[in-house]
């Protein structure tokens, strides 16, 4: 223990004392811890964020589509899906409503985009969605201020709606929104409630909308359009057999034979965390063999500098050994200096990649989380190779002749 | 002046066990170096006895086999044929390990070229053979400003040893020596690097260690130098040539 402190004391005097050769020895290092720790910063930011901002339904929720990328993955599969798949009507859901009796609740939404106008302030682009007023418990909307629709509002396709807080702050900058009446497109509606901030995503708010009742906006907007529905299980439901319902309905109703594939797409948030995972998986499958490979330069670029190390301290061995030190304390001295070198190195890497990261995640709309096993991997994965590759030149240390190393010079 | 019979009545003694009051005892040690296929003798049987508390100075000619022989008694090397007893253990058949906690608890070394660690300070070189026998922090602290004391280098702790004289290093390396209270102190020309008024206080000092009653060997191929010795142990091609007593205890 006495050699382990004098060994760590040692290897930091002499990294120290040789600041640039430290550096320009650990490059390899360096770069293939701050290569792994990007990468996972990138990784485990995407992760949270889909957890966060986009599979926001939760558990037992799916959406049922035209076509989706997910459920299919390929994009010219989807684009044809597009194409060819019949549209989902309003009637499908009605259909939907009635034969999925394993459903807790079913609504559809479906959106454009529309220039919207207060008095004399205008926004350009919002998004404006139809949705069926059971949608707020299928989504993660909270109401802040007024209410949300009602099957009446809905029923009589009155002229309501209800807004999101960039359109309530960007129209309504210092005054009430609820009772006023915006206009949407041609038409104009009363605000009814406004939506709890959402934040954003990849850098776009969520929170620059407009909702109408479904029926107001299909009879504003016209009716020939698909509508995306969001199905929720009920409380122990199978979602597998929730799912065959769904497919049973609108099989029937586009009278598809049993031969072939369904013309239209179920789609869950666990399938959207599938996709990203398998993009996960290629990025870390790119980034494993740059990484193995400047560690493994860096593990023989720290070999060389530590024979080099054993060559130059020769007569400092010889002292040692003169002193009393046995065969394994100088083994010991001399993996501790390549470790902590090698240690110190995946640090500077580690440290380099989580502030470049965190610049970059300012700047651009890359969501960046620094997982919890990064640095523990960081520090004892350049530790180990700086213990593997300083084996060869500590044992040549320790297998100097005392009388030899002490006339070296 | 050779004294036959003190060097025969010692012969009577080697190769048996020796008692405790003889620190060092060697029979017939042989060292044979290989230069290629050649065979080089450095030491021819050498066999003598140095009792506890001696000054002894080994004297010859360059190439004659003081290094050599010095680096047995050091246990920094193992003789080709010979026994070797240090404080009653044999040490000639010691394996590397051994060796080394020999080197440590009972030798300590002073070399001509003092053979300090540059980087470190002169309480952390005297510290050293401390930290290789495990002795505690505080208590090897203690030690080493304990034993600079003693050489007069209280004031130098913290500096390194290019912030010291030569004669300043070499004291270090004395402190260093001492730190463990080793059986012998070992001193292979510690002068050779030194000018001649420095090296009067350096054998000054050993007068003094030995008066305390270290048991001091000292390798020297000056005449002045080994006048400071008790006894004078002259070698030539790697034999002893005459044992000399030059003053009583
Ligand atoms: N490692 C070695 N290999 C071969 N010959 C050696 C070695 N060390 C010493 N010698 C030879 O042994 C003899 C004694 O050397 P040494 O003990 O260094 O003498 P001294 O210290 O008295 O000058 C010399 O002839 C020297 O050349
Ligand atoms: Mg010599």
């Amino acid at each position: 223990m006495h050699t382990f402190f004098e060994a760590a004391k040692i290897a930091i005097s002499s990294i120290l004392a040789h600041k640039l050769r430290s550096f320009l020895t650990l490059l390899g290092v360096i770069i293939g811890v701050f290569v792994v720790i990007s990468v996972a910063t990138v990784i485990e930011g995407a992760n949270v964020y889909i957890k966060e901002k986009i599979a926001t339904l939760g558990s037992g929720v799916f959406r049922v589509q035209k076509a989706s990328l997910t459920g299919f993955g390929d994009f010219q599969k989807f684009l044809d899906a597009l194409r060819k798949n019949p549209d989902l009507t309003i009637d499908d859901l009605y259909a939907l409503r009635a034969g999925v009796t394993l459903a807790d609740q079913l609504g559809a939404q479906d959106g454009t985009a529309q220039d919207i106008r207060y008095g004399n302030i205008s926004l350009e682009s919002v998004g404006v969605q139809g949705v069926t007023p059971d949608m707020i418990t299928l989504s993660n909307l909270e109401v802040a201020q007024g209410r949300y629709f009602i099957e009446f509002d809905n029923d009589n396709r009155r002229d309501v709606c209800f807004i999101g807080s960039d359109v309530a702050k960007g129209l309504f900058p210092s005054s009430d929104p609820i009772g006023q009446e915006i206009r949407v497109g041609r038409d104009k509606f009363s605000v009814i409630g406004v939506a709890t901030e959402l934040g954003t995503v990849l850098g776009f708010s969520q929170d620059n909308f407009v909702l109408l009742p479904m029926n107001t906006f299909l009879k504003e907007y016209g009716s020939r359009r698909s509508l995306t529905f969001v199905v929720r299980a009920k409380k122990g439901a199978d979602v597998e057999r929730v799912h065959d319902q769904v497919r049973v309905v609108l099989r029937t109703r586009h009278k598809l034979n049993y031969n072939q594939a369904d013309d239209f797409s179920i789609a869950s948030d666990e399938e959207t965390e599938q996709l990203f995972g398998s993009i996960t998986k290629v990025v870390a499958g790119v980034a494993f063999p740059v990484v193995g490979t400047s560690l493994l330069i860096g593990g023989i670029v720290i070999m060389n500098i530590m024979l080099a190390t054993v060559t130059e301290r020769t007569r400092e061995i010889g002292i040692r050994k003169s002193l009393g030190a046995t065969r394994r304390d100088i083994l010991v001295q001399f993996l501790v200096e390549s470790s902590m070198l090698s240690g110190f190195g995946g640090l500077i890497g580690m440290l380099m990649a989580i502030t470049l990261m965190s610049g970059v995640s300012k700047i651009a709309p890359v969501p960046v989380a620094v997982p919890l096993w990064a640095p523990i991997i960081a520090i004892s994965v350049s530790t180990l190779v700086g213990l593997f590759f300083g084996i060869y030149p500590a044992n040549r240390a320790a297998g100097l002749d005392p009388i030899v190393a002490l006339r070296a010079d | 002046m050779i004294e036959e019979a003190v060097l025969e009545r010692e012969l009577q003694f080697v190769g048996t066990v020796p008692d405790e009051r003889i620190v060092i005892r060697t029979d017939d040690l042989w060292k044979t170096y290989m230069m290629g296929s050649e065979e080089v003798h450095a030491l021819r049987g050498v066999s003598f006895d140095v009792q506890h508390g001696e000054y002894v100075a080994i004297m010859g000619p360059s190439g004659s086999g003081k290094s050599t022989l010095m680096n047995l008694i050091g246990c920094l090397d193992t003789p080709t044929s010979g026994q070797y007893w240090l404080n009653g253990k044999l040490v000639s058949e010691m394996d590397d390990d051994e060796l080394a906690r020999i080197r440590n608890k009972e030798i300590g070394f002073v070399f001509q070229t003092f053979n300090l660690l540059p980087r470190a300070s002169a309480l952390h070189n005297v510290e050293l053979p401390l930290i290789y026998n495990g002795t505690p922090r505080t208590t090897r602290l203690e030690m080493a400003k304990v034993s600079l004391q003693k050489v007069g280098l209280s004031d130098r702790i913290n500096h390194k040893p290019n912030e010291l004289s030569g004669g300043q290093r070499q004291r270090v390396a004395i402190a260093r020596a001492l730190v463990n209270n080793p059986s012998i102190i070992l001193a292979d020309e510690p002068t050779g690097n030194l000018d001649s008024q420095t090296s009067q206080e350096i054998m000054g000092l050993f007068e003094v260690l030995h008066k305390q009653g270290h048991t001091i060997i000292l390798v020297t191929h000056e005449h002045d130098i080994a006048a400071h010795a008790y006894r004078v142990l002259h070698i030539l091609d790697g034999r002893i040539n005459s044992d000399e007593r030059l003053r009583a205890y």
